[in-house]
């Protein structure tokens, strides 16, 4: 009974070869299957590409949807004298100059053969007693 | 089907665990698989690959690499001549590191696990060579612990009788 338990023990006393298996091999085959190829971001990127490419073809300038500002006015002939009143601007009909109630209120608008003279904002202060 | 107990969750596989299993295991594995198939290496290695692939480590790695060794190497085998599989056993010096171990041949050593039904020395490699427990055997190759132990107990009667034989007491 010892002899055989002995002859066990030797049994197991021996030592497996790895043969031709190479750890580092099977290390890098290990870490180069276990990368995950991850098809959504590649697939999320290129959607990303598509899309940017129909925005660019949609939104093309195209030149004969393009607005140009044209403001026409007539120039009035020079005058040489600093004395004479200037002769004022007489914008055409429907231009911007026409519209303009806004920013540089010129003091007389001549539309033809009639003068404007165009009012200031009104202003309400209350009422003004010089005489008490 | 993975059993249930395979599929806690605890951390993946990391390169120096991979590592160590290599070198622990790596040769006991070739052992078994040489039972089979004369690509016992890449069996292995085919092995400690898709352990390296998986999304949960198994609660048992080298239980389960003994399963995924033997698997593979039955595969590889049904692609293997008969011929081929004669020639790769004919060299048992390969099995085992040491020539000889307190004057027994390794010689003797391979021819007594060859004489071994394929179940009982499973078994005897898992247990004396690889350390799993019966109960970790009998997981691995899907088996009861019952099952394990008396495999195991009829592999070592086996044993004692052919290396007493081979050996008498002078």
């Amino acid at each position: 009974m010892s002899e055989s338990l002995d002859n066990l023990n030797k049994l197991a006393k021996f030592t497996p070869t790895a043969g031709t298996l190479d750890r580092d091999a099977v290390m890098f085959a290990a870490g180069k299957a276990s990368v995950r190829s991850g098809k959504i971001w590649p697939a999320l990127a290129g959607l990303l590409a598509m899309s940017q490419l129909a925005t660019l073809v949609f939104l093309w300038p195209n030149r004969q949807t393009t607005i140009e500002p044209s403001i026409p006015f007539v120039q009035q002939p020079e005058t040489t004298s600093m004395d004479e009143k200037k002769a004022p601007i007489s914008p055409v009909p429907g231009s911007i100059l026409w519209y303009r109630t806004g920013e540089s209120r010129p003091e007389t608008l001549s539309f033809g053969h009639s003068e404007i003279v165009s009012s200031g904002p009104i202003m309400r202060v209350g009422t003004l007693h010089l005489n008490d | 089907m993975k059993k249930e107990s395979e599929r806690v969750v605890i951390p993946a596989m990391t390169p120096a665990i991979l590592g160590e299993l290599i070198g622990r295991m790596g040769p006991t594995l070739v052992l078994l698989a040489r039972q089979y198939t004369s690509a016992a290496e890449d069996a292995v290695q085919d092995a400690f690959v898709r352990l390296a692939t998986q999304r949960t480590m198994p609660v048992n790695p080298e239980a389960w690499l003994f399963k995924t060794v033997r698997n593979r190497a039955l595969d590889l085998r049904k692609a293997e001549s008969r011929r081929k599989l004669r020639e790769a056993n004919h060299r048992p010096s390969e099995f085992f590191t040491e020539p000889s171990v307190d004057g027994m041949d390794a010689d003797l050593a391979v021819n007594a696990l060859r004489e071994l039904p394929e179940e009982e020395r499973e078994v005897i490699i898992a247990r004396i060579w690889g350390g799993l427990t019966l109960a970790e055997i009998a997981s691995a190759y899907d088996s009861s612990a019952a099952t394990a132990h008396r495999r195991f107990e009829a592999g070592i009667a086996r044993l004692r009788k052919l290396l007493g034989e081979a050996c008498p007491n002078p």
